[in-house]
């Protein structure tokens, strides 16, 4: 059983290089995220931070370096890893050619959900994310904004522990935004992490506990906002960005 | 004219621009594979249009003077089917250029004029076309001066290179007209997709159909060695009045063979001016409204309620790959229309070769020809499952962070295409037997043999592209174009299948010869057996032996 403050997510010494790369696009990264807390990647286009949370779902294989969900290796044990983790990828990757409720299913079916849970968590979710009777459209009709909005749905269907989202953030309506932001609390506090990677320091600031500054696939920097006041958060991270990144945002 | 020009110009980078990616792998073997399959259609397709040119020019009734008639009949007919068969390509092709986003979401936004993209679309179909009209039209040519011994020299070759650059005009100025209803049709298509399933079964059978009656003349010709059986003098006259007046082609024909030369390639350019200029106009009105509507999706929403309950993760994955493959219409067409259909095409081709054969031997050797035609027909029609990865598109890579192993969902996908299989099996089955080709025995025992070929191919396929996955890069995530795991893997099998098949028959053959008093079915059945077992084996061996590793390096392939 997994308490609040529990380590979710640990990666000790991650090496990645791509196949046709000479550089590593990773070196040497750590963190770690724990229930009940909300961590965010921040850095340039580039940095490492794609790269990492795909060593980290098992999307990209890496080198060196220990990658542990929920104390499970990703690498040793991958498929009991995997279903404690709701991924939302930044390219919306989903079968065009399926409903959106076949799709939900589909993915509720690979991760073992209940039918009573799954019924549940798609009213739930429909309450948040508001697909509608679009639910039952092909989703190649979806716009880009509905297709984000599937994704999110996906991720967490079963429940997860970690809910992990890679800029998230883009392509979704402002009201959607703010309610994907809200939910992203709402879920942390029920003893959840969540972790993910944005460009926008105005949303991390918001929602973020901790964040860990990545530049050229090194943690260039890590920051705790909970030690600020709210109004401080975004001038604390934007310093923090200017000093590592050598940049004002 | 100039963004025509600068169109082109983004095309030819595009297309090089693999070959100037430094420490990109060479796909070798690929090519050659390939290569080779594509030489050996064109020989076989120059082979056979000899032997058939040679004896359809012999029915003369004793007329000596009817022989210039045949070689006249046979380059207006050719030049007919390369211009119908293009029309129908080019029909397609514009209809794709008309509603596939692809590249045109860019290009609508940027200062190029609609008629512009329209025109620098049908140029690039022309230019396929052309290729395709020079691999066909030129050796028919030859063969056809060869044969009929015409003098026309300079001219005859200089007004078949006219007929060649024209003949890719005549197709894509009709198709352009003939797109336009064709979008229509599509559209009320759209979504239905059991209903464009049947279409396509029933447009595979037909295609079928008219194969067999081009079989029956071989046959026949193989029979009684004269096609003067087949074409009687009335049916001769009535070709003779239809080649007369198969226009478009009867100008290009009777400009090729210098009768009016001039004037009949003067109604030839004139023709091809009729249909383009209203082609032109049209689509000029259509191409924008149609592509807008794409670009913003306006099109009939398929909608389906799906009651969230549990399924086992198999179950599921099974579930996956039959949506996926029925609603994507090329897959559908590719796989489930075709395997429907391949009995009928095996049917065909044992009752042919069971013609050739009688005019080499005495002995019966159905049992065995039916294995050959089963093992290559499973063969083509499992080619699809070289896609069974890619397919996928960017949910493959997505797989791989779902707890799901590689393993289930390498058996999901082999369940959908083994019960594909088996079904295609049956039906060849039911058809066999039903005609009385061969016994109900036999029968059962090509079953086996038609399912072991086809699961081995199907094991090897999926490994195939598990190693160098080609995932597409369209928006839709369809796998449109043929890349080299599907030409390797069909070379492979094909040559699996002429030594297996080739195999029965010598052992029946033998048999036979030598007089071995135990029945050959037993044994050629026995030999077969083992055979498609080994290499069911090792294509199994070869799928699921490193399969972890191999899938979680999949990356490195993209």
């Amino acid at each position: 059983m997994i308490e609040r403050g529990d380590v979710i997510v640990k990666i000790e010494g991650l090496y990645k290089k791509y196949a046709k790369a000479k550089a590593y696009a990773v070196t040497d990264l750590s963190l770690e995220c724990r229930a009940g807390e909300i961590v965010g990647l921040i850095g340039r286009n580039g940095a490492g931070k794609s790269t990492t949370i795909k060593c980290l779902t098992g999307y990209l294989s890496y080198e060196k370096g220990k990658i542990s969900i929920c104390g499970r290796d990703v690498r040793k044990d991958p498929v009991r890893a995997k279903q404690e983790l709701g991924y939302v990828p930044d390219n919306s990757a989903v079968f065009e050619q399926m409903t959106g409720a076949e799709y939900l299913n589909f993915i509720a079916d690979l991760h073992r959900t209940p039918t009573g849970v799954r019924q549940t968590r798609v009213r739930e979710l429909q309450s948040v994310f508001r697909l509608g009777s679009r639910l039952d459209s092909m989703i190649s009709t979806y716009s880009h904004g509905m297709h984000q909005k599937i994704c999110l749905m996906a991720s967490l269907i079963h429940r997860p522990k970690l809910w992990l989202l890679d800029e998230p953030i883009t392509g979704l309506d402002p009201q959607t935004a703010a309610a994907l932001c809200r939910y992203m609390v709402f879920y942390k506090r029920k003893g959840n992490a969540v972790l993910y990677s944005s460009h926008n320091l105005d949303t991390v600031a918001r929602t973020c506990d901790r964040v860990y500054l990545i530049n050229g696939g090194k943690i260039a920097g890590h920051l705790d906002l909970t030690q600020f006041p709210a109004a401080e958060r975004e001038q604390k991270l934007s310093a923090l960005f200017a000093e590592k990144v050598g940049e004002t945002v | 004219m100039r963004s025509v020009f600068l169109l082109f110009r983004k095309d030819i980078l595009c297309a090089f621009s693999a070959f100037r990616q430094k420490g990109r792998r060479r796909d070798v073997a690929g090519w050659i594979s390939t290569i080779l399959l594509l030489a050996g259609i064109f020989a076989a397709f120059v082979y056979a249009f000899y032997v058939f040119a040679e004896s359809y020019r012999s029915i003369t009734f004793d007329t000596p003077e009817a022989e210039a008639d045949r070689v006249y009949e046979l380059l207006t007919f050719s030049v007919g089917a390369v211009l119908v068969v293009q029309c129908l390509i080019g029909v397609k092709k514009i209809y794709d250029a008309l509603t596939d986003v692809k590249d045109q979401n860019v290009l609508i936004c940027q200062p190029v004029r609609a008629e512009h993209i329209y025109l620098y679309k049908i140029v690039r179909i022309y230019w396929a076309q052309l290729l395709s009209a020079v691999l066909i039209l030129v050796p028919v040519a030859v063969i056809t001066d060869v044969l009929s011994g015409y003098a026309g020299g300079a001219a005859y070759y200089g007004f078949t290179a006219l007929a060649v650059l024209l003949t890719p005009f005549l197709s894509c100025a009709a198709a352009s007209l003939l797109a336009v209803p064709y979008t229509f049709f599509m559209r009320f298509l759209e979504n239905k997709y059991l209903l464009r399933l049947l279409l396509y079964i029933l447009l595979i059978g037909a295609a079928f159909w008219v194969y067999g009656r081009i079989l029956l003349v071989i046959t026949t010709l193989l029979d009684s060695g004269k096609l003067e059986f087949v074409f009687e003098l009335q049916t001769m006259e009535r070709i003779h009045a239809v080649a007369a007046h198969l226009y478009p082609a009867a100008f290009l024909t009777k400009a090729v063979f210098g009768a009016d030369a001039a004037l009949n390639l003067l109604w030839a350019i004139l023709l091809c001016a009729g249909l383009f200029l209203p082609a032109y106009f049209l689509i000029r009105i259509f191409y924008r409204r149609a592509l807008q509507a794409r670009l913003e999706g306006e099109s009939r929403v398929f909608r389906r309620r799906t009651a969230f309950r549990r399924r086992s993760r198999l179950a599921s994955l099974l579930r996956k790959e039959f949506i996926l493959v029925l609603r994507t219409p090329s897959y559908a067409f590719q796989y489930l229309a075709t395997s429907v259909t391949v009995p009928f095409m095996v049917y065909q081709c044992v009752s042919l070769m069971r013609a050739m054969m009688s005019k080499i031997t005495i002995l019966d050797c159905d049992y065995e020809l039916a294995v050959f035609a089963v093992a290559v027909f499973s063969i083509i029609g499992n080619t699809f499952c070289t896609t069974n990865i890619s397919r996928d598109g960017r949910m493959g890579m997505f797989f791989k962070t779902l707890p799901v192993t590689p393993k289930e969902i390498v058996t999901g996908k082999l369940l959908f295409c083994g019960a594909v299989s088996v079904l295609s099996m049956v039906i060849v089955a039911v058809v066999l037997g039903a005609t009385g080709l061969l016994t109900p025995l036999e029968v059962t025992a090509l079953f086996f043999v038609g399912v072991i070929v086809s699961l081995a191919e199907i094991a090897a396929a999926t490994r195939k592209d598990l190693s160098s996955p080609v995932f597409p890069t369209q928006d839709n995530d369809e796998v449109t174009d043929s890349n080299s795991n599907v030409s390797l893997i069909m070379l492979l099998g094909l040559l699996f299948a002429f030594l297996a098949g080739a195999g029965s028959v010598l052992i029946s053959t033998l048999m036979s010869i030598y007089q071995i008093g135990f029945p050959s079915f037993v044994l050629s059945t026995a030999f077969i057996l083992v055979v498609a077992a080994v290499a069911c084996i090792l294509s199994f061996v070869y799928l699921f032996r490193g399969l972890d590793e191999k899938y979680r390096a999949m990356e490195e392939s993209l």
